[in-house]
């Protein structure tokens, strides 16, 4: 056993080869350090400061030596009866070395590579226990399930920026890849095509276009366009012989198509 | 089934099947009255070479009296009137300024209203002038007959159109 008086408070720094202990030492040095991190992190969680180990340390290096000290009791006093039948040996060193700072140094160094021990055991035993672990929960687990009850799907679309997403999407290269041809090639244009309104698209079109008047201007000759604007000169003299009828005979100016409407010919076109 | 394709100018479909003003009328009128000019020098110019085919020797031009010529002038206007109207339900003077006389339920003249008419007209054909005076552009034979004339561009050889798709 080293008798260093000095102490790091870093449990992974420079750990010596040491026996290797008891089961039941190793069992329990366990639990102290679980019971110690555990502690630690509640403690650091509440108080944000750095939490001293010294004390845990200390129990578990005297829980070490008390562990050792039961096994070389016996070894002890046979060599305490030797010493005793042999004369007794000088006392002044047995005093220092027994000194109260130095045995506690001696303890915290001592509790300190038990807890580096027991470090190393706790991750060992977890890369161990983990993966099994987390493997039965899973299996026992119906993740998809679990999703759709307990997460807000919506709030965390509603969260996702879409147009971000949408930006990195490289759509030439989606489209390069999609075959225009064979999606076309499996429309039925039979039922598009039956589906739609044809005469009342043509209709539209015939009265967006003005076909009348490309028929016109096409077929029509000099002749037809003469009567045709002599026909609407007649109509715009008959309005103005009308209104001006109306004021000769001092009466409201009537609306066009309103008085001079046949009924029975219904609206015209 | 929608209707056909119509020939009718877009400035001019708002006023078919309405009523004619009385410039029109006069106008078609006119037109009409040259016609009748036409037909009635045209008789006179077959009934003169009747007389010269029949005598050449003892020929020469035929000096109806006035009675005569106004009792041939009205029959013909009445005939020319009445067939036009009962036939196409038009005469050329309104084919050409694009009217069309109709009875009271918008259809073509009978024979007997269209002579009646054709009467009405030759012998008081002032009565048209009533047509400025009337608030629904009927002159005194329209009153008298319920016929009137309206706005009619349509052919009568184009199928469908206003004269047959808006009628009842």
């Amino acid at each position: 056993m080293s008798t260093s008086v000095s102490y790091s408070p870093d449990p992974s720094a420079g750990v010596p080869p040491e026996r290797d202990p008891a089961i039941p030492w190793r069992v329990a040095r366990l639990v102290l350090e679980a019971a110690a991190r555990s502690v630690t992190a509640v403690d650091d969680a509440l108080t944000r400061a750095p939490a001293r180990r010294v004390a845990v340390d200390v129990m578990i290096g005297a829980g070490a030596v008390a562990n050792e000290m039961t096994g070389r009791v016996a070894d002890r006093l046979a060599a305490a009866s030797r010493r005793i039948g042999g004369g007794l040996p000088a006392l002044p060193l047995v005093g220092e070395r027994l000194s109260p700072s130095r045995a506690l140094s001696w303890l915290a160094e001592r509790g300190r590579r038990e807890r580096a021990a027991a470090a190393v055991d706790l991750q060992r035993l977890a890369a161990a226990l983990v993966p099994a672990i987390t493997a039965a929960v899973l299996d026992r687990l119906d993740l998809t399930a679990l999703v759709r009850d307990r997460v807000a799907l919506d709030s965390l679309v509603a969260e996702v920026n879409l147009d971000a997403v949408v930006a990195r999407v490289d759509i030439d290269a989606i489209a390069a890849r999609i075959d225009v041809d064979t999606i076309a090639g499996r429309v039925d244009l039979d039922a598009i095509v039956d589906r739609l309104d044809l005469v009342a698209l043509a209709n539209r079109a015939i009265d967006g276009i003005d076909l009348p008047e490309i028929i016109r201007e096409s077929t029509g000759s000099v002749t037809s366009d003469m009567v045709r604007d002599v026909r609407m000169r007649g109509i715009e003299a008959d309005q103005a012989v009308a209104g001006l009828a109306a004021r000769l005979l001092r009466r409201r100016p009537r609306q066009t198509g309103v008085d001079n409407a046949v009924p029975s010919l219904g609206t015209p076109p | 089934m929608t209707a056909p394709v119509s020939r009718i100018p877009k400035e001019a479909r708002p006023f078919q099947g309405r009523r004619a003003g009385l410039a029109t009328r006069v106008l078609a009128a006119a037109i009409d009255c040259l016609v009748l000019l036409a037909l009635l020098a045209g008789g006179y110019a077959v009934w003169a070479a009747l007389i010269f085919l029949w005598s050449p020797a003892r020929f020469s031009l035929p000096t109806p009296s006035r009675p005569v010529v106004v009792v041939a002038g009205c029959l013909v206007v009445i005939g020319y009137l009445t067939l036009g109207w009962r036939i196409f339900g038009r005469t050329y003077g309104d084919q050409v300024i694009g009217l069309r006389v109709v009875g009271r339920g918008g259809t073509q003249l009978g024979l007997a209203s269209a002579l009646a008419r054709a009467t009405f007209c030759a012998v008081f054909p002032i009565g048209l002038l009533w047509t400025a005076v009337s608030r629904e552009n009927r002159s005194l034979a329209d009153l008298l007959l319920r016929t009137s004339v309206v706005y009619d561009w349509q052919a009568a050889s184009e199928v469908g159109g206003f004269s047959a798709a808006a009628r009842p």
